[in-house]
């Protein structure tokens, strides 16, 4: 019917881009790099039909390496898929989107080799502990650990460019974004660690490990940058990257500030009861007092850890 | 440089009204929906009597009734997966409260014939606080943020009704339930709109477990109900005045723990 009439719409749309065009053909022209593959595989199933993904995909795999999160890597993008430079507009919100994209696969790429597969074959040895349920701190560490490790060596490709990622989630018009991205990251974090409270638990250790991420990211950047001035001689090294999980191991030590912070006691129902038949509550048990004994505790360390670090 | 960066934040602030008023709208359309189903919710369960086991509120062919329900039909998944966590948060905050009073008005009564009274409808709510407990952790819900408040004024509700007398606080059970039950039917009418088959959810299982769940612990709590009406509740000094005023406690409860 389509025919008849004479103007269909496909041949409307055909015209408007070369002919000999289609997307999954020029995919799959495009030598692949396998470092970069890495995050992006188990995304290519879903990302078919939708030329945006697209974009974002072969951006992600080809071009973020050398352009870094810039409209540039979009538009080279977009040359390498014979669209027009002005295709990267298909990105509506600009470079965030490609930040965005790299962490909503590495949080795919997270939850299926940690969590239903075991897979720990981008954590050092020393921390792969599957089966440890136990909240002791020496578990809870390796536990930390493997999460942050594997997040990290997913975004190995993208290194030496992460310093215009955290610049670019600082801007105030994606504050809300970025502030989701990190609440969605600790979020699956404790639920790794084990943590299954429902009381003021779950905001005290939540908040514990938003404290804990961004220093080791910046450490890792940091690292990156003594690579590239030649401070690394081997890529192994680069790789294993003894400093920044040294740092991180130090953050997690057995009395830093964040095990305790995870190991508060709970406000429970229980501890206000205590008093058996007593019409008031015995002042040491009041949640008040609890969660302000907490906060000073916590306050005070962080204070002391302060002066030795400056020290 | 400061004319250049006034000329930046005016139509980022502007774009960020512009989002917070659609926000507000919706959320006002949202109420008032709830309020339609809430008149009628009340004049339902006003002559309820608990020795005629309630049933499920009235399944009507057409799932989308009310205002609520019809927006519910066409509500995208995460915006379903919001209502679901508002449920399990606000239930676990309201059962966790409950504890709290009976815990304040066992402060008073323990050892009483009161006391076991109210001791048996505390053993109730610890078992559905702890199903609560279990669904938050369960279905990564957020707790909320003000269980630390209820959980001081709670206790001071119970203590504070049980020092005024045992008809006061059977006087407090029986508005706390009242407010309690509707809210459950509330959430029951939810979960049945929500249980009709959805493109983003295939099968609902936990939607009806919940159901389940909730539809067992409102007849629970109409259960306490009528157990503070039978030990003279009725009698208690100013019962409506205080009636009114822990219902509307509860309902600032209720809209609060829903959303913080």
């Amino acid at each position: 019917m389509m025919r008849i009439s004479g103007v269909s719409l496909d041949s409307i749309s055909r015209l408007a881009r070369p002919e000999t065009f289609s997307f999954s053909r020029a995919v799959r022209s495009i030598p692949t790099r396998p470092d970069a593959r890495l995050l992006t595989t188990a995304q290519s199933d879903a990302s078919e039909g939708d030329p945006r993904e697209h974009l974002l995909e072969t951006c992600l795999v080809h071009d973020v390496p050398h352009h870094g999160f810039t409209t540039e890597a979009l538009m080279s993008a977009a040359r390498r898929l014979s669209l027009s430079p002005a295709a990267h507009a298909l990105v509506s919100r600009g470079p965030i989107e490609l930040v965005e994209a790299v962490l909503q696969r590495e949080r795919h790429q997270v939850h299926q080799r940690l969590l239903r597969d075991c897979d720990y074959t981008l954590v050092d040895k020393r921390y792969r502990s599957p089966s440890s349920s136990s909240s002791s701190a020496s578990s809870l560490r390796a536990r930390a650990l493997a999460f942050v490790q594997t997040r990290l060596r997913l975004r190995q490709p993208y290194r030496g460019h992460w310093h215009q990622a955290m610049a670019l989630q600082a801007l105030p018009q994606h504050w809300e974004s970025s502030w989701q991205w990190l609440a969605l990251t600790v979020d699956d974090m404790a639920v790794y660690l084990g943590d299954a409270s429902a009381d003021t638990r779950w905001y005290v250790r939540r908040a514990a490990l938003a404290t804990l991420l961004p220093p080791i990211e910046l450490h890792w950047i940091a690292g990156a940058h003594e690579e590239a001035d030649g401070g690394i001689e081997k890529v192994e090294d680069a790789y294993s990257d003894f400093r920044t999980w040294r740092f991180a191991e130090r953050l997690l030590g057995d009395d830093a500030p964040f095990m305790r912070a995870w190991h508060t006691s709970a406000l429970e129902v229980e501890e206000m009861t205590a008093g058996k038949g007593a019409a008031f509550s015995p002042g040491d048990a009041h949640p008040w007092r609890t969660v302000a004994q907490a906060v000073a505790r916590t306050a005070r360390s962080w204070i002391r850890s302060l002066q030795q670090a400056s020290a | 440089m400061s004319r250049r960066l006034g000329a930046r934040c005016i139509p980022l602030s502007l774009q960020w009204i512009h989002r917070t008023a659609f926000r507000f709208d919706r959320a006002t359309a949202l109420v008032s929906g709830w309020r339609r189903q809430f008149s009628t919710t009340r004049a339902a369960n006003a002559d309820h009597r608990p020795e005629e086991p309630e049933t499920e509120p009235v399944e009507v062919a057409d799932p989308g009734r009310g205002a609520y329900e019809r927006w519910l039909q066409f509500a995208t998944w995460s915006e379903r997966r919001n209502i679901l966590d508002r449920i399990v948060r606000v239930d676990h905050a309201g059962e966790l409260g409950a504890r709290r009073i009976y815990a304040g008005q066992l402060a008073v009564f323990r050892g009483t014939p009161v006391g076991e009274v109210i001791q048996h409808m505390a053993d109730q709510e610890r078992a559905h606080a702890a199903a609560f407990t279990r669904l938050i952790a369960q279905h990564r819900v957020r707790p909320t943020l003000l269980l630390p408040l209820w959980h001081v004024a709670g206790y001071a509700l119970g203590l504070g009704t049980a020092l005024l007398g045992k008809e006061s606080a059977m006087a407090c059970t029986v508005a706390v339930e009242e407010v309690i039950a509707d809210h459950y039917n509330d959430q029951l009418r939810t979960l049945i709109a929500l249980s009709a088959p959805h493109p983003a959810q295939p099968s609902s299982t936990d939607i009806q477990e919940l159901r389940a769940l909730i539809r067992q612990f409102r007849d629970d709590e109409l259960e306490h109900k009528h157990t503070g009406i039978q030990h003279d509740a009725q009698l208690a000094p100013a019962y409506r005045a205080l009636s009114e005023v822990i219902k509307a406690g509860c309902h600032l409860a209720i809209y609060l723990s829903e959303r913080v």
